[in-house]
């Protein structure tokens, strides 16, 4: 008895001081799944928001899937108060997923505005992806949705993974790029995608209930056809916050391969003669960077690789050379060029600075600026070694 | 050899069983099954049989009461006897037939020793020289035989009271294992122990209850297995208990325990023989009372009120997995809806946005809070099972498909309530449904709701802080000694393993090794 | 009913070791240790088992007079006044080592969790349950702490494992320079952040000479648990911004590449963490609230229940005047543990010594 009057008085005691901790129904927001910025005309940005809809019976049969909502504004928040004042409920950033640039905004330094947000207070993951797009910023994020599926979210994070198991994008989120920043270790670089207006799917543009037009049946001859108008197109480079390069989807691949996050990749490879063309499949790559004694790098790859198709006619020994000779010497080639785009946008893509890092001692952090210059000082040199996993070595 | 000494004195009788032993002892001066008479010490019987009679008459309020039999009768050597019983309670007919015939018939002179030995063909029959034990045996169903002069009487045990037959057990029902259940009769019940356990150190022992309504009770233990302290304490503990309580087993433990705000058991109430007889072999003590069909063990843990016996009836593995199924439903039940609330509430960025879709359009036209929604179809879920349990028969299963299946639709169609808050409610009942024991289910309903509340308060926050409280509250009550969440915490002093099915190695059972069988 | 001596151990080290584990990881001063780029994962957990030698020292005296447990030992070794005066200083050893991690969970919660709600009634849910463990009483203490040890152990590791593709060891370097004077001076200091947990953990009674092998249980305990968090904290963030950053480990979910169902449930991770933590701040309070009132004569439910108000009050004020006591808590890191290490060191000293002459 006495311990449950001591429990009451205790209850009674705390619960006027505990107050409301600010509940908010789950049906009183709208979640913000991608964030967008633009050059504003008026204001300083253009900030587009695109929202999961509501998946209802009604919906699933209605084109698209995201809500998308836009305003001019100097600030974040003065966009968020601004878009608030006009819809019926609250925005929540907690599902947000993605932040895409436009390739202008990203060219003015816009990234910035990254820093100058509060993650915690909007309780946004440090995790969401940065993108970077060619056209415009509402294009992109109207691109990603797809006819009758509502689920946005899964779609665009889809067209993500599934991008990068092609190899030909790379993948960065906000939590890279402030690391890039505050400790200057590696350059920042983003996957950059473009929308093709022209792409016709079989989305139906209904302007009311009845219509109903079906877009495949009037599509021009030879005309793309099929999926999303949003694509991802290659990687953006950056110096600091600002675009300066960039790179498209083969050389992006180059790039995962420079530095340690290749996943796979195709290569195309034509014999000297120009009489065949080989198309061989890269399984696996082991990097190793080493520091020379003139402080010169050496990025050491070795690859497996399969022939994924070849002429018919080409013996073995043919197929081997081309393997084992050309293809690493065509790829160490490839590699150089990206690493030199690399370079002259400024961009320590091919992570230098970790390498360098490697190599340091001392009491205190190295300053992010003087690491990234002495990053930029340094141009790899690529030795590769090519195994033919179908080869007996290659097992 | 104290045990091997203690165990003749209970085969000698020196320590009565409630069962009898059916041999001729010693006058006894209190009575064998009855408790203590009421209110008075030893009243020796008058020795003329007329006192007798108007004393009887006068006790059992013959003849205002038209059940009180007194009969006189006279042998043929002209002696009489008195045969006082309460009709309804004893088996008139085997009076009649095996006693007073008899004794019609008899040449021989009237006396206990005399009648006992040659004259009446009754089996349970024992001297009685204390009248207050006698008309007390009277009023449980013997029949006491009084004699001109003679300072004892017999007691003819000729129970003949209607009982309900040992019947299947509805409240603990499983696939394999005995069905049979206990009933109201003491008798029957320390029978039904005694099938399953046929051990020269099985000890039943009249419990120390006193009470106004004359309620016998008996405490069933292995010698070996049993901690003798804490016999010792029960025993206690049943003297202490106020006389003025009507026993039974529900209300024998709040006695027990005091009248706590705790809604968890801290015993066990079964209806099962096999049950009870596999706590009674763990070294657990069990409390049979007279009009209640369940026993009551204890010292029990959480994990007791969370095993069934149709566990130890699989192999272990089976066994394991229907145990970890249960625990899984019974942190559902607690749990989900609180979660589920505090996500709601507090935390939609854990939820994935599908989920987030798909509960906001389903709350579309809901008006009410989503707090009050979860609270309101919890209190309707209540409402259903208690409907269900007091309309008897296939009306009482068609309630909860009404309520069940028609409300729940009807509710969603209506807007009254969102499909995906009837889910989690509903997943949670089925959850509650798996918990073995009745009142434990009751306590996580009462447990769940104060989950809700402060789910509804503080999100995660509150349900943490709620979640605390609870597991310190769990800590620390014992029941007789033994912590209520041993062996999980502490390690010690409880059967091993407490989740998983423990294997049954034939081994040393009880407190000697610490690591008795599984039970059920 | 009376237990046997050793009863209640294993929850007194599962206790002790979460308390351990939340001293060597969510109290470090980020500040100092990253900017001269400590390594944390090897200074910390060798604090840890420097932080012993004081305990097994009392453990030591504790065997020779005979005592069950650190009030019985200050018994043997001072006056009632100095009972009363050391008991003081382990109470205010405890208040503050019980204040650091709420205080920061408060934090967490405060900034990440419950953005929209004032300090006092997030601590308010702290509160109660602190209370009523306090009120309850050390068996239900070590109790609820070896039930929570096994979760908090497996949230722990989920946070490590779930943070694996985002690992990089290149983040540990630079590697620390050859100044050994300033790692170890770090080391020793920082090994009075388990100072109180450790000397207060001798408050439970058991039976004379298994205190020393309680207390190391404890640290091997929690030793895994710490070096391997550590590490994945410098496996996640570079020292360069790890001196800004309150909770890492919390925030290394927050920062892990790519979708995941699970991956979002770090809010669940932290729940658990404060879980733990309000369980090692009942520990330690109500082992002071002991000390305080065999010295006192009060009943010890209510001085434990007033040492936890007073903590409550302490991180309220805390939250309110952030900067302000962030100072006075970078004193109170060294000066807090000596509140604690003299007295004890001082009975423990005593105890030998009239061992000895006796």
């Amino acid at each position: 008895m006495k311990s449950a009057v001591i429990f009451i008085l205790i209850l009674t005691f705390i619960l006027p001081l505990a107050a409301c901790l600010g509940p908010v129904s789950i049906d009183e927001y709208g979640y913000v799944i991608s964030i967008g910025i633009d050059e504003g005309k008026t204001k300083k940005h253009y900030f587009v928001f695109a929202l999961q809809r509501e998946l209802t019976e009604a919906d699933a049969q209605n084109e698209g899937g995201a809500v998308i909502l836009a305003e001019e504004a100097d600030g974040f928040d003065e966009a968020v108060a601004a878009i608030e004042a006009r819809v019926p409920y609250a925005l929540s950033f907690s599902r947000v997923g993605f932040f895409v640039f436009s390739g202008k905004a990203a060219q003015n330094g816009a990234l910035s505005l990254l820093r100058e947000l509060s993650f915690d207070s909007l309780k946004v993951r440090a995790s969401a992806a940065v993108m970077i797009s060619e056209g415009t910023v509402v294009d992109f994020l109207g691109g990603l949705s797809a006819n009758n599926d509502a689920n946005v979210s899964k779609i665009q994070t889809a067209v993500m993974l599934d991008s990068r198991m092609t190899g030909r994008v790379t993948v960065m989120s906000a939590a890279r790029l402030f690391e890039s920043m505050d400790a200057g270790s590696y350059g920042f670089c983003a996957p950059i995608g473009t929308t093709d207006p022209d792409i016709v799917t079989s989305m139906s543009e209904k302007k009311t209930e009845a219509e109903g037009e079906d877009p495949l049946e009037q599509a021009e001859p030879n005309a793309r056809i099929g999926g999303l108008k949003t694509y991802l197109s290659g990687t953006a480079l950056f110096s600091g916050l600002v675009m300066t390069g960039v790179l498209d989807r083969e050389q992006t691949m180059y790039l995962n391969l420079a530095n340690g996050e290749f996943k796979t990749g195709t290569v195309s490879l034509d014999t000297p003669d120009g009489e065949y063309t080989f198309v061989i499949t890269l399984l696996s790559a082991k990097r190793r960077v080493k520091r020379e004694e003139d402080s010169a790098v050496r990025i050491e790859l070795r690859l497996s690789a399969a022939v994924h198709s070849a002429p018919g006619q080409v013996t073995p020994d043919t197929l081997d050379k081309v393997m084992t000779e050309q293809l690493p010497s065509e790829l160490e080639k490839r590699l150089s060029e990206v690493a030199s785009l690399a370079h002259e946008a400024g961009c320590d893509a091919m992570r230098m600075g970790l390498t360098l890092l490697r190599g340091m001692r001392g009491t205190a952090p190295v300053p992010p600026n003087e690491l990234r210059a002495l990053a930029l000082s340094v141009t790899p040199e690529f030795r590769l070694t090519v195994v033919n996993a179908e080869s007996a070595d290659g097992l | 050899m104290d045990r091997f000494q203690a165990l003749f004195r209970i085969l000698s009788g020196k320590i009565k069983s409630a069962g009898g032993t059916g041999a001729p002892d010693p006058v006894p001066r209190s009575g064998g099954m009855g408790c203590d008479s009421e209110g008075s010490g030893f009243r020796p019987i008058p020795k003329k049989l007329s006192s007798v009679e108007r004393e009887a008459g006068e006790a059992l309020n013959f003849p205002r009461d038209p059940d009180a039999v007194l009969r006189r009768v006279k042998s043929r050597s002209g002696e009489e006897a008195l045969a006082v019983c309460i009709s309804g309670l004893t088996d008139e007919a085997r009076l009649d037939e095996f006693v007073l015939q008899p004794i019609l018939r008899s040449g021989l002179p009237l006396t206990p020793v005399a009648v006992m030995q040659g004259v009446i063909e009754v089996g349970e029959v024992r001297r009685e020289a204390d009248f207050n034990a006698a008309l007390d045996a009277v009023r449980r169903g013997s029949a006491a035989l009084f004699f001109q002069g003679a300072d004892s009487c017999l007691i003819l045990g000729l129970h003949g009271f209607e009982r309900r037959q040992v019947g299947e057990a509805k409240n603990e029902q499983t696939v394999l294992g005995p069905k049979e259940c206990f009933t109201e009769c003491i008798k029957t019940d320390v029978a039904l122990i005694r099938r399953h356990i046929a051990s020269a150190e099985l000890v039943v022992e009249q419990a120390p209850v006193s009470n106004i309504s004359g309620t016998r009770a008996v405490l069933v233990y292995h010698f070996s297995a049993a901690k003798p302290e804490v016999v010792e304490k029960l025993r206690e503990k049943l003297k202490e208990m106020p006389s003025a309580v009507y026993l039974t087993g529900g209300t024998a433990e709040q006695m027990l325990f005091g009248n706590t705000l705790s809604p968890m058991p801290r015993v066990l109430l079964t209806e099962r023989p096999d049950r009870a007889a596999s706590h009674i072999l763990s070294g657990r003590i069990a409390l049979l009372i007279d009009g209640s069909p369940e026993a009551v063990i204890l010292p029990i843990t959480l994990f007791s009120l969370m095993n069934s016996p149709e566990d130890v009836y699989m192999n272990r593995a089976v066994g394991s997995l229907l145990r970890v199924i249960r625990y899984l439903g019974a942190l559902l039940s607690v749990l989900m809806p609180g979660y589920f609330l505090s996500l709601a509430l507090y935390h939609q960025g854990i939820l994935s946005t599908e989920v987030l879709s798909t509960v906001v359009a389903s709350r579309r036209m809901v008006f009410e809070p989503i707090g009050a929604e979860l609270l309101l179809l919890l209190i309707i879920f209540q409402l259903i099972r208690e409907a269900g349990q007091r309309v008897p028969g296939s009306i009482g299963q068609a309630i909860g498909i009404i309520g069940g299946l028609i409300m729940g639709q009807a509710a969603v169609s209506a807007h009254l309530a969102s499909s995906v808050v009837l889910i989690i409610v509903a997943a949670s009942g089925l959850g509650n449904f798996c918990i073995p024991d009745y009142r434990t289910q009751l306590a996580a309903s009462y447990i769940r709701l104060a989950f809700v509340i402060s789910a509804w308060l503080g999100g995660l926050l509150g349900m943490t802080s709620a979640l605390i409280v609870m597991l310190a509250r769990l800590a620390s009550i014992e029941s007789f000694g033994m912590p209520y969440l041993a062996p999980l915490s502490p390690k010690r002093r409880a059967a091993r393993p407490a989740l998983f099915r423990g294997p049954i190695t034939g081994g040393a059972i009880g407190r000697a090794s610490g690591k008795s069988e599984d039970v059920m | 009913m009376k237990y046997p001596p050793n009863s209640g151990r294993a929850g007194l080290i599962a206790s002790v070791g979460t308390a351990l584990f939340f001293c060597g990881v969510f109290s470090i001063e980020g500040t100092r240790a990253y900017a001269q780029n400590v390594p944390t994962y090897i200074a910390i957990p060798l604090a840890l088992l420097l932080s012993l030698a004081p305990v097994l020292l009392a453990a030591r005296a504790m065997k020779r007079a005979g005592a069950r447990n650190l009030g019985q030992l200050m018994r043997f070794s001072f006056s009632r006044v100095f009972c009363f005066a050391a008991s003081l200083s382990l109470a205010a050893g405890a208040l503050f080592a019980a204040a650091n991690p709420l205080a920061d969970c408060a934090r967490v919660l405060h900034k990440l969790v419950y953005d929209g709600a004032a300090y006092r009634s997030i601590l308010a849910f702290v509160f109660v349950p602190l209370a009523v463990l306090c009120v309850k009483g050390l068996a239900c203490i070590t109790r609820t702490g070896l039930i929570m040890a096994a979760p908090l152990a497996a949230s722990v590791a989920a946070a490590l494992l779930t943070a694996v593709p985002g690992y990089d060891t290149a983040r540990l370097f630079p590697l620390p320079g050859c100044e050994i004077i300033d790692a170890a001076s770090f080391t020793a200091s920082y090994s009075f952040a388990f100072l109180p947990v450790l000397i207060l953990s001798l408050v439970f009674p058991q039976n004379p000479g298994t205190h020393s092998k309680t207390a190391v249980k404890a640290a091997l305990f929690a030793l895994p648990f710490i070096t391997l968090s550590l590490l994945a904290v410098r496996l996640s963030y570079p020292a360069a911004m790890l001196g800004g950053i309150s909770m890492p480990l919390y925030r290394m979910g927050l920062v892990r590449p790519g979708p995941g169902f699970l991956l979002r449930l770090d809010k669940l991770l932290i729940m658990l963490w404060l879980a733990g933590s309000i369980i090692s701040a009942a520990l330690l309070l109500r082992c002071a609230g002991e000390l305080l009132s065999d010295a006192l004569g009060v009943r010890k439910g209510l001085t434990a229940f007033m040492l936890a108000l007073i903590c409550i009050m302490s991180v309220l004020a805390e939250a309110h005047g952030a900067e302000r006591t962030a100072v006075i808590r970078s004193y109170l890191f060294i000066y807090g543990a000596l509140l604690t290490l003299v007295p004890t060191a001082a009975a423990s000293l005593a105890a030998l010594f009239k061992r000895r002459m006796a």
